[in-house]
């Protein structure tokens, strides 16, 4: 067991080794002009060459690259950001960003699951009922609108309609709650669809059958029995959803003026900010690898049967 | 920033995951029937006949046929395909049809003025935007574009997909570097891939093509694998082995047919998909040039009018068709599953 | 003009004595109650080091400069009180206003005074390539500064300070030495490295100067007191400022918000912000409800970056000789047609500029609209504004959209260029910026030419490319055949509208024109480089070239100096080189509780962004008010300069 996390962590350092390094090269390969601010017309080359130098962007690829990972590995230095902050060290720029994005991405993610397996479980149960055909619409609706467009709706008309502050302001409570809302709506859905098909599923299986045969009530059954199977392959997604929180969300965070961590790898690769662009990756990487490996050791706690060591591939 | 995972994922990926899982348990339940459940009077003594004999064992049992039994049994997945059938014949048919406008042109009125912002009317049936350009024939060009990217995305990334799935899958002196390859790919955010690559090769019809075949494909040849290794093994290959039947032709002849419903799903869901990610890129600027209607680019600008009461039709009509579109595929994908699902075949 | 050279201070000081007590004995009718701005803006204080970016603007209101404008934007000391010019024009001498303390951001006094010195610890930083300030060739007219930089640029880093021409001659005077006299140097003092800088706070503080509100000194009118990233910053008036009589704002609050755009319109009417653009796509909507069209007005032109935009004939072309819709792109052709005056003329003419300007403004194009490459209420001389000189009459008094001349040159270059064997329709290549509002106006104006001088005469080939690198790709590559560019002026003189024009800037590669100029080598001394990177031929004798050259030798006499000038320009457009389109930078409509007559108003450097001299009001100013505002605001400006003319004050 211990082995063979011990084997996994060193695979994934040698992936995060080559993703860090396949994004820096390919940063590398960015026109110049972006580094210029808007200014190539006018500055003289003397000037722009200064910058690259400074830049380090006149160095060859591999020397580049070396020097990188000479810093991130002996020094345990990301660098300093170079566009979006200039000359803050980008650990300081993350690190509040994503706990900002964390505090409002858990309490929708926790939304989500109640709510939403709570509906899948009722839509279930009431299988082709008022209640049913209401979720499925829901689901569809949820799906079918662009996000970018509904997000905007609430904003517009739901702030007006309930009185509720238009921005998020971190003094005031009650400008939390639309943005929440629209963190949550589209988790809520395909948690909802999740449940229901796997309910529907598991209710014409032979121990649910046995289950219902030895005069438990279907809510019983449901709660007791299908809940706790449905548990296992939350368990092993659960990790990822909860370290991914951090990473925020775009369109949100952008409507709603939330300075979380939504918005920062897009506009760093946007103003071309390397080392911002360096430090996510590495951030995000490790984030995705390490859930995996979590998920799957929590999947392994909640159900005994499944033994990772057999088949280490299986990732 | 939505990192493309669970749940995080976008709900399309999500969906499939789910579907795909279900087939694949499917297949692995058909294989450890067990004998021992099957009490003996469900048999009856069949006669021996000696022409019988020597006639070819013979099913009915034609998988395609209960597939379509099925899904044509279901009202609303015929209504559903013909609607996409009729809608893409008409994004098709429409330049052709009389009395339409070109989406490129900005129209004036007899005065030479521009006639910017004209609501629906019976010359301009969804008005007109901003800069006096028809709206009706704006949405189906944008449509026609985006249904192309849809399709080109579907098709590579199946191509792609089946071919790098298969070899992983069968070859396996493949599957170790196979499997680093996929974990590589698999986290780099597609997001950065995508915006890097938008940016190296500037957004066109073509870099969007590439950008998300490159960051789709992976996905495909996982599933594919999956599904090979559950085939790969089963008794009648280990035969078909036996007598020497080449790895590629057992590929293409004995598994790849018992793929198609897989690839069917994958197919009908990447249009729906291949739109989301186009609005997407749209929003954060790297879509495709704003000239050129699409989905996405329509949206966008409608978008920015929705404030205003009397523009809001701008918004209304390219959101309406983008939810059609995608309601469409979803629950045809949807029936489609279920109907090529074996264990619905009675 | 300026040959009076010691500057009588009494006259300024009373000029602004009258403008500060007119405002401050009695406030202005309809202000708030509360003195207080709220905005929402989209792109975050990337660089809070005031001596490092190209686009400082938004120091204007913490650090204070040498000299500012005022809302009619007359030149006004600031941190100098008093300067004088040598009798050569070389020397300028300021001296410094005495007591102004430096602060930290909450208004502790940091225990020293503004002295000269400051200034030149600024000169310093910049010119030191180890700081990668980006606007170290803003300096490189003083003497000594390029040679520094370039000194300082090698290993050895062995520039010499003492030869550079800014000093300290006394705490409280300041020198500079330039390597030619130049008119406009007090407007070149706006930019960013005529903020001051304390040497010993700057020394302390080392790597982390400028990283954030707290880590630098203040001397403006405001104090950032709170600054959270992607999220708000709060400016308050500074009580201890030199000149707190003319600050009436008390607060300024900034609202951060990625989809500011979309989201402003609305939050105004919420109150929740105090100025908002209406999006282009937007106006229709708000013009046509009662309500909403009292409380919008047009954007004012030229506040903000007086860019002109212009179309261009490309000499250069180097675009791919492709077939698109069975039009083929030919160079030679191409060179044939653009070489022959009337083909450009009939498309000079042809061009309706109030027709494209409607795709930023449907309501009000006429109000953005230029005739000359140099826009209205940019300098002026003998009374008069630039674009109304002599030279340029012709142009700027008629309209220029003359769709019958268009025919009648269309006509004469059929029959040349049938002749010269050219086949038609002329393909012409028309890139665009595929994230803006140009790719409307691409449309539109391609449109409207092809049904005004015939498809069968000129066909446009559009293709969009994205905004990164967008320049570089298209105009400078000479990508194109006819495409719309823009300029913005680097100080207060029109000069600067002739640079982009000459040899050395990428505009349209005029001397590549028939009998503009000859080609020569590297060796001839005479000899100049096209464009680095682009054009690497050497040419001489450009025609252009010489004019400017002849023009702005006058540096003293601003009336024969301008009129030099206007002839070049004028040149430009007789000659149809370049099709003057408007101002395109501040169209559309804006929703504002300020008044914009009443901000500093400077068509360069970063005075535009102060809020000296402004209220908030209680009403924002509908279209009407804008335009009588307008009026009035044009006659006093007008009345000013003549003043400032009569008396000899620098403007």
């Amino acid at each position: 067991m211990v082995r063979y996390i011990l084997g996994r962590l060193g695979r994934a350092l040698i992936t995060i080794f080559l993703v860090l390094s396949i994004v820096f090269l390919l940063m590398r390969l960015l026109p110049v002009d972006g580094y210029f601010e808007g200014r190539t017309d006018l500055m003289s080359d003397t000037v722009k060459n200064v910058i690259l130098k400074d830049l380090g962007l006149l160095d060859p690829w591999y020397k580049q690259l070396f020097d990188f990972w000479r810093k991130l590995l002996l020094e345990g230095d990301l660098g300093k950001s170079i566009v979006i902050r200039k000359n803050v060290p980008v650990a300081r720029l993350i690190w509040p960003k994503a706990m900002v994005s964390f505090e409002f991405g858990i309490i929708a993610l926790a939304i989500q699951q109640l709510v939403g397996l709570t509906a899948g479980v009722l839509m279930a149960r009431h299988k082709g009922r008022l209640a049913d055909k209401l979720g499925n619409l829901y689901i569809l609706l949820i799906n079918a609108l662009p996000a970018a467009v509904y997000f905007l709706a609430i904003q517009l008309y739901l702030s007006s309609v309930l009185k509720l502050p238009m921005l998020y302001d971190p003094i005031n409570t009650s400008s939390r709650i639309l943005p929440i809302i629209c963190l949550s709506l589209g988790g809520i859905a395909s948690n909802a669809m999740w449940m229901r098909r796997y309910m529907v599923d598991q209710m014409n299986m032979d121990y649910i059958r046995l289950a219902r045969a030895k005069g438990m009530t279907s809510g019983q059954v449901a709660f007791r029995h299908v809940m706790r199977n449905a548990f296992i392959p939350m368990a092993q997604s659960l990790p990822t959803a909860v370290l991914f929180t951090i990473s925020g969300s775009l369109y949100v965070e952008s409507l709603f003026s939330i300075p979380g961590l939504g918005g920062l790898l897009i506009q760093s690769i946007q103003r071309q900010d390397n080392t911002m662009v360096q430090a996510m990756v590495l951030l995000y990487s490790v984030i995705s690898i390490s859930g995996l490996l979590l998920g799957d050791i929590a999947m392994m706690i909640c159900d005994p049967r499944i033994k990772l060591t057999k088949k280490g591939e299986s990732r | 920033m939505k990192i493309d995972r669970q749940p995080y994922r976008p709900f399309f990926r999500r969906f499939k995951d789910y579907k795909l899982d279900k087939m694949q348990q499917a297949f692995r339940d058909a294989e450890q029937a067990d004998p021992a459940e099957i009490s003996d009077d469900l048999f009856e003594f069949a006669g021996h006949d000696i022409m019988d004999a020597e006639r070819i064992g013979y099913s009915n049992y034609s998988y395609w046929r209960s597939t379509f039994q099925v899904f044509f049994k279901k009202k609303v997945s015929v209504f559903l395909l013909a609607f996409l059938v009729a809608l893409l014949a008409f994004t098709f048919i429409q330049p052709l049809l009389p009395n339409q406008k070109d989406p490129y042109r900005v129209y004036n009125d007899e005065a030479g003025k521009t006639l910017m912002n004209v609501q629906p009317n019976e010359e301009f049936w969804f008005g007109t935007n901003n800069i006096g350009q028809d709206i009706w024939s704006r949405i189906w060009s944008g449509t026609r574009t985006s249904l192309f990217i849809g399709l080109c995305v579907a098709m590579s990334n199946n191509i792609i997909g089946i071919v790098l799935g298969s070899i992983w899958g069968y070859a396996r002196k493949w599957d170790k570097l196979f499997t680093e390859v996929y974990n590589l790919f698999d986290n780099i955010p597609y997001t950065v891939l995508r915006m890097l690559l938008m940016y190296i090769m500037r957004p066109s019809l073509k870099t969007m093509i590439i950008v998300m075949v490159l960051t789709g494909w992976i996905g495909m040849s996982k599933y594919i694998r999956n599904l090979i290794l559950i085939y790969r093994d089963r008794e009648f290959n280990l035969a078909s082995r036996c007598l020497g039947t080449p790895s590629r032709r057992i590929i293409i002849k004995n598994i790849l047919p018992q793929l198609i419903s897989v690839i069917m799903l994958q197919t009908a869901l990447a249009i729906p998909e291949a739109i989301g990610a186009e609005v997407f890129l749209t929003y954060i600027g790297l879509g495709l040039p704003v000239s050129i209607p699409s989905l996405g680019n329509l949206i966008n600008e409608g978008r920015r009018v929705m404030l205003v009461a009397s523009q809001r039709y701008q918004l209304l009509y390219p959101v309406l068709v983008v939810s059609a579109i995608t309601i469409s595929f979803y629950a045809l994908g949807n029936a489609f599953a279920d109907a090529s699902d074996p264990r619905n075949h009675r | 003009m300026r040959k009076i050279l010691a500057l009588l201070l009494s006259i300024l000081m009373l000029s602004s004595l009258m403008t500060a007590l007119g405002e401050q004995s009695a406030p202005p009718e309809g202000i708030a109650k509360q003195q207080v701005v709220k905005l929402m803006y989209s792109s975050e204080m990337a660089d809070w080091n005031p001596l490092h970016p190209s686009a400082a603007g938004d120091w204007a209101n913490y650090i204070d400069t040498l000299v500012e404008y005022d809302n009619y934007g007359m030149v006004q000391p600031c941190l100098a009180e008093s300067w004088t010019q040598s009798e050569d024009g070389l020397t300028w001498t300021f001296k410094i206003r005495e007591g102004v303390k430096w602060q930290y951001y909450d208004g502790t006094e940091y225990g020293a005074d503004v002295v000269a010195e400051d200034w030149v610890t600024s000169a310093k930083w910049i010119l030191d390539p180890q700081n990668t300030a980006r606007t170290a060739d803003l300096l490189f007219d003083v003497v000594g500064a390029e040679d520094y930089y370039k000194a300082m640029e090698t290993t050895e880093r062995n520039g010499d300070w003492d030869s550079v021409g800014i000093k300290a001659t006394a705490p409280y005077e300041l020198q500079f030495t330039l390597t030619g006299p130049s008119p406009y140097f007090l407007s070149r003092l706006t930019y960013n490295w005529g903020y001051p800088t304390n040497a010993q706070y700057l020394a302390d503080m080392g790597e982390t100067f400028g990283t954030d509100n707290t880590t630098f000194l203040y001397c403006g009118a405001f104090l950032c007191k709170q600054w959270e990233p992607n999220s708000y910053r709060i400016d308050e008036r500074n009580p201890l400022y030199w000149d707190i009589a003319d600050i009436h704002i008390e607060r300024i609050e900034r609202r951060y918000n990625a989809e500011a755009s979309v989201l402003e319109a609305e939050a105004l009417l919420r109150g929740e912000v105090t100025t908002a653009s209406i999006p282009p796509a937007q106006v229709d909507g708000w013009l046509k409800d009662p309500e909403r069209a009292q409380i919008v007005r047009p954007s004012r032109p030229g506040t903000g970056s007086n860019y002109s935009y212009f179309y261009l004939f490309n000499f250069m072309p180097t675009y791919e000789e492709k077939t698109v819709d069975g039009y083929t792109l030919n160079h030679e052709q191409w060179l044939k047609a653009v070489n022959n005056i009337n083909f450009r003329k009939s498309l000079y003419y042809g061009l309706d500029r109030v027709k494209g300007i409607s795709t930023y403004n449907q309501y009000t194009p006429e109000a953005y609209l230029l005739r000359t490459i140099t826009p209205n209420n940019f300098v002026a001389a003998d009374g008069k504004d630039y674009p109304d000189f002599d030279a340029l009459a012709p142009f700027s008094s008629v309209d220029q959209f003359q769709p019958d001349t268009a025919l009648e040159y269309k006509a004469k270059a059929i029959e040349e260029l049938t002749a010269a064997g050219v086949t038609f329709p002329i393909v012409a290549y028309m890139p665009y910026q595929t994230d803006t509002t140009q790719v409307s106006l691409a449309v539109v104006v391609s449109q409207q030419l092809e049904e005004l001088l015939g498809k069968d005469y000129v066909h446009f080939v559009l293709e969009g490319y994205p905004s990164t690198d967008f320049l570089k790709i298209t105009r400078r590559s000479g990508n194109y055949s006819f495409m719309m560019s823009w300029w913005g002026p680097d100080y207060a003189d029109p000069e600067t509208y002739t640079d982009p024009f000459n040899l050395g800037q990428a505009y349209s590669y005029i001397w590549r024109a028939d009998g503009m100029a000859t080609q020569t080598t590297q060796d001839d001394p005479a000899g100049r480089m096209g464009r680095s990177g682009f054009d690497e031929t050497y040419w001489k004798d450009f025609i252009y070239a010489d004019m400017v050259a002849k023009a702005t030798a006058e540096k003293i006499d601003n009336s024969v100096r301008y009129n030099g000038i206007a002839e070049t320009e004028a040149w430009l457009l007789e000659n149809a080189f370049i099709v003057p389109l408007g101002l395109l930078e501040d169209t559309g409509y804006v929703s504002s509780n300020l008044n914009p007559f009443e901000s500093q108003y400077a068509p360069f450097g970063l005075s535009n962004a102060r809020y000296k001299y402004q209220w908030v009001y209680e009403k924002q100013m509908n279209t009407e008010e804008y335009n009588a505002a307008l009026a009035e605001w044009e006659a006093e400006r007008a009345r000013r300069i003549e003043y400032a003319e009569a008396n000899n004050i620098d403007y």
